[in-house]
C-alpha cells in the first residue's frame, strides 16, 4: 500500500465529492461515545430494544447514526437475537432503527 | 492455551446447549476444567460459527469472495471470537443474555475479516480534496444550496483541519475505505479513527454554522 505519495502529489478526484459526502462530513456526532464503549454496551442495549423497546441513550443513538460500522454490527446482532424474543429479524431491526432515530432526534 | 475442535458441535446442538445452559451456567462451565469445560467451549464455538456465518451472509461485499474464502473467514472469525469470549469472561455482568453478549464478538471478528479480505491487495490513497463537484442534487434550488455548502465544506476542510484529519476524513467518508481497513493500514484502531472523525465533524460544523449554513443533525442518518 502507499499511504502517502512521497512527492506529496496525490491525485485530486473532483468528481467524487458531492452532497452525500457533505452530509457524512458534517453530521452532529455529539454527545460523544467511542466505538469501544459502543462495543461494551451493544449487547445489553440492542437486547433491551429488541426485547422491551427500551429507548436508546442519546450518546448511543448518535453513535449508531454517525458510525456506519458499529451501526451495521448492531443491526446484525438485532437480527441474530430476534428469534430469542419471538420477533422476525425485520421486526427486530425496525425496532432498532426506530430507537436510533428517536435517540438522535 | 485453548484448543478448539471445530467439527465437534454442529450449530443445532449448540442451540440446544444454549437452552440447557442458563447464563450463569455458561460462565460457570467455561470457567471449570476437564470435560465440562471442553463441552462448553465446543458449544461456545458453535455459537460463534453461527454469529460469524450470519454476519458474513449479510455483507454484500462478501459475495464476491467466493464460498471457500467465506468459509475460511467464518472459521477464523469463530476461532478468534471464542478466544476473545474466554479471555473476557470476567467482564460478563449479565446485563444481557450470555448468548447475546457472546454473539457480538463473532459479529465483530467476521465483519473485520470480510472488510480486510475484500481490500487485500488494494491500494489506499490518502489524499486531500481541493474542490467539490455537485453531481447528485436534484432541483435547481437544491443544486445552488448544495453546491454552496459543498464549496464551504471544501474550504473549511482546507483551512480548519490538519492534513491528517483531512486525509482520514476523505478516506473514510468520501472514498469509503472501511474503517477496519484504514486502521490496519495506518497501524491504529477503529476507536482512534472515529475520534478523528468526531473532531473533524466538530470543527467543520463550528466553521460552517459560523458562516450561516444550516447543517443536519444526527437524526438524519448518513450511514446507510
Amino acid at each position: 500500500m502507499s499511504n502517502e505519495n512521497p512527492n506529496n502529489a496525490d491525485p485530486i478526484e473532483r468528481r467524487e465529492f458531492d452532497h452525500r459526502h457533505v452530509a457524512r462530513l458534517t453530521i452532529d456526532s455529539d454527545p460523544w461515545l467511542s466505538c469501544d464503549d459502543c462495543f461494551e454496551q451493544v449487547d445489553s442495549v440492542v437486547e433491551g430494544v429488541v426485547a422491551e423497546n427500551i429507548p436508546l441513550s442519546a450518546p448511543f443513538g448518535v453513535h449508531l447514526a454517525a458510525c456506519p460500522v458499529c451501526h451495521e454490527e448492531a443491526v446484525s446482532l438485532a437480527e441474530l437475537i430476534a428469534e430469542d424474543f419471538n420477533l422476525s429479524p425485520e421486526q427486530a431491526v425496525a425496532r432498532l432503527e426506530a430507537a436510533v432515530e428517536g435517540a438522535a432526534a | 492455551m485453548v484448543e478448539i475442535e471445530q467439527q465437534a458441535v454442529p450449530e443445532r446442538q449448540a442451540m440446544s446447549a444454549e437452552a440447557v445452559f442458563p447464563a450463569d451456567e455458561w460462565v460457570e462451565r467455561l470457567s471449570m476444567s476437564g470435560p465440562v469445560r471442553d463441552e462448553a467451549i465446543r458449544a461456545l464455538h458453535a455459537l460463534m460459527i453461527r454469529a460469524a456465518r450470519h454476519q458474513v451472509a449479510r455483507m454484500p461485499e462478501a459475495t464476491s469472495l467466493g464460498s471457500v474464502v467465506r468459509d475460511e473467514i467464518i472459521n477464523s472469525a469463530a476461532d478468534e471470537a471464542t478466544i476473545a469470549v474466554l479471555g473476557r469472561l470476567d467482564s460478563f455482568e449479565g446485563r444481557s443474555r450470555f448468548t447475546t453478549w457472546a454473539y457480538k464478538f463473532g459479529i465483530l471478528q467476521a465483519g473485520v475479516h470480510v472488510r480486510r479480505t475484500r481490500w487485500r491487495g488494494r491500494e489506499v490513497q490518502l489524499r486531500q480534496i481541493v474542490e467539490p463537484v455537485e453531481s447528485h442534487v436534484r432541483s435547481p434550488e437544491a443544486h445552488v444550496e448544495g453546491g454552496d455548502v459543498a464549496s464551504a465544506v471544501s474550504r473549511a476542510m482546507a483551512t480548519c483541519l490538519t492534513p491528517h484529519q483531512h486525509k482520514v476524513a476523505v478516506a473514510l467518508l468520501v472514498d469509503e475505505v472501511p474503517i477496519d481497513v484504514l486502521s490496519e493500514r495506518l497501524g491504529t484502531t477503529r476507536n482512534a479513527l472515529y475520534k478523528t472523525l468526531h473532531d473533524v465533524r466538530k470543527r467543520l460544523r463550528v466553521e460552517l454554522i459560523a458562516q450561516g449554513h444550516t447543517l443536519m443533525g444526527a437524526s438524519e442518518e448518513v450511514n446507510r
